[in-house]
């Protein structure tokens, strides 16, 4: 019975030891998208919040084709919690990432239209990222559309 | 009361429409679209050719700062490293620093014209009197009051030619603010500026015909030392300002054949200028010469001043024996005593030696030479001392024997 305690509480000592230290409440979004610009080979570099990565991988997801990123915008943007939403003209959807190790990790691929997005653009709002397409807004959060299409 | 509530409706579905368009517009839009029309305003204020252009600037900011005040959240937010404000005020400075950049050119444009109508009356005024100055020199035999006379026309003319050359630096100088002579290189409207300013002015034109003036004042008149002194000084501070705009104005009119050929001759002018000056010293030295009866022949510079002077004395040693002993004499008092000790030593040699224009070896040479001269005039006749210094030895021995006091033994004796 001693040595299950004294199992136990070392257990709870080193799970104590390993919680990772939390900065909390956080901001992490951007006041404005960024509209870029995918160079040749795909990359793509966000001055203001010193960004850079290649694009052709989401090209790819889109269009089944990674050389479709060449004269396009992509268009993002970072919400409070800190995902990244990009989408670009003619995509159906808007793709939701997060930061990972080495690269962004895609969290969530939200579908938005099935004929394509024709002008989007994202706003940022208090609770959500908002996509304007034309006349129509889009409520979007990392866990996919959050209010009733507009 | 069905017409009404048409209406009504009609209103209501326009304004939900309104706000529809409002909230479904994108935040980059707006933020570039403020971006886009506050580069427009900055463009218009760098590019404005005159306070007219710029005037209706000052609204213009106005009317975006209204327009986007609306947004001003999210342009703190997105502008940055500005914000709105900060944005709005930046385009503001930037049309206060040039439209009081062009209030200083419209004033300074102003000053050149004025005075060009003043630098016009001198220069009639400068020509009349270096004529009679000329007309005067070319009397041969000038009295008392010719001389009078010519003095003081010469030194009216000195101050009237100093009086148009201080106006004529001010007209160069004015022909760029302060601000434009900071800039590396020159804008299309900088340019226009500057030539607006030289034709108001004439300013090229004046500045050739004060360089011609100068050189011609030198040629018609004997100056001093200290004259030329305050000439040196005067073509500097001219030469100092023209160095400095001159260099502005080859950029501002390479594309203008006739403008940068007179740039040009300006240059050439100014180098001919600085010559006259050097010249007109060995000229005056040579007139002081001749005005003592030496006749010596024509030098430009230091090398051949000293050759002719040495020339000169070389050939009166020779003489000596050949001519009369008075003839020579005279010659050598005239050189030297009248000429060289009088006025050339104490008064040209420092000018000389100060502005660089002769050396030490060449100044000992001639005055070796000049010595060697008087020792042929006046030669060391040693034999003559010899006699006057035995003359005296023997007085002295003759005093001190007769002073002696006899001995006690003549005393005794003659007791």
């Amino acid at each position: 019975m001693r040595i299950k305690l004294m199992v136990l509480l070392l257990a709870a000592l080193s799970i104590n030891g390993c919680s990772s230290l939390v900065l909390q409440p956080a901001d992490l979004s951007w006041p404005v998208e960024s509209v870029l610009k995918p160079d040749k080979k795909g990359m793509v570099e966000e001055d203001r919040h010193s960004i850079s990565f290649n694009a052709k991988g989401l090209y790819f997801a889109e269009f089944q084709d990674s050389s479709a990123s060449t004269g396009t915008e992509l268009r993002m943007i970072c919400d409070k919690l800190g995902y990244y939403f990009l989408t670009s003209k003619n995509f159906k959807n808007v793709y939701v990432f997060e930061r990972g190790d080495d690269g962004l990790v895609m969290e969530r691929k939200i579908l938005i239209s099935e004929t394509g997005i024709k002008k989007p653009a994202f706003n940022q709002r208090s609770t959500h990222i908002q996509l304007v397409d034309g006349g129509k807004t889009y409520n979007l959060t990392h866990e996919g559309i959050a209010g009733d299409q507009k | 009361m069905k017409s009404n509530n048409f209406i009504i409706t009609f209103v209501v579905l326009l304004l939900s429409g309104y706000f529809f368009l409002v909230t479904a517009q994108s935040d980059y839009a707006i933020v570039e679209n403020f971006k886009a029309k506050s580069d427009s305003i900055s463009s218009r204020i760098e590019t404005a050719d005159s306070l007219q252009q710029l005037g209706p600037v000052a609204e213009q900011i106005a009317e975006l700062e209204q327009q986007f005040k609306v947004h001003k959240t999210l342009l703190d937010k997105s502008l940055y490293p500005y914000d709105f404000s900060r944005s709005i005020a930046n385009l503001r400075n930037e049309f206060i620093i040039r439209q009081r950049d062009f209030i200083t050119i419209d004033i300074l444009q102003a000053t050149v014209a004025e005075l060009s109508l003043h630098v016009e009356f001198l220069n009639e005024r400068n020509n009349e009197l270096l004529v009679k100055i000329q007309d005067l020199e070319a009397i041969q035999n000038k009295d008392k009051k010719t001389i009078a006379r010519l003095e003081n026309l010469t030194t009216d003319l000195r101050a009237s030619i100093y009086k148009r050359d201080r106006m004529v630096i001010e007209m160069v100088d004015s022909l760029m603010p302060p601000l434009m002579r900071e800039k590396a290189s020159l804008t299309a409207e900088d340019k226009q500026e500057i030539i607006s300013g030289e034709e108001k002015g004439n300013v090229l034109t004046n500045v050739k015909r004060t360089i011609n003036d100068n050189t011609t004042f030198l040629e018609v008149t004997s100056l001093k030392p200290n004259d030329l002194t305050e000439i040196k000084k005067q073509q500097g501070e001219f030469s100092k300002t023209w160095r400095y705009i001159g260099l502005k104005l080859i950029d501002v009119y390479a594309a203008d054949e006739k403008k940068s050929g007179e740039i040009q001759t300006i240059d050439s002018l100014f180098s001919r200028w600085y010559k006259a000056v050097d010249k007109e010293a060995w000229y005056t030295i040579r007139e002081e010469f001749a005005e003592n009866g030496i006749q010596l022949q024509s030098f430009t510079d230091a090398e051949q001043f000293t050759a002719v002077v040495v020339a000169f004395i070389n050939d009166e040693i020779k003489n000596i024996g050949v001519k009369s002993e008075i003839e020579s004499k005279n010659v050598y008092d005239n050189f030297a005593d009248s000429t060289w000790f009088a006025s050339i030593e104490p008064n040209w040699m420092p000018y000389l030696l100060d502005n660089k224009l002769i050396t030490d070896v060449q100044k000992d040479e001639i005055e070796n030479k000049i010595s060697e001269w008087k020792s042929g005039i006046y030669p060391f006749n040693w034999w003559i001392y010899l006699i006057i210094a035995l003359v005296i030895i023997g007085a002295v021995i003759f005093i001190v024997l007769r002073r002696k006091p006899k001995s006690e033994d003549e005393v005794v004796i003659k007791e």
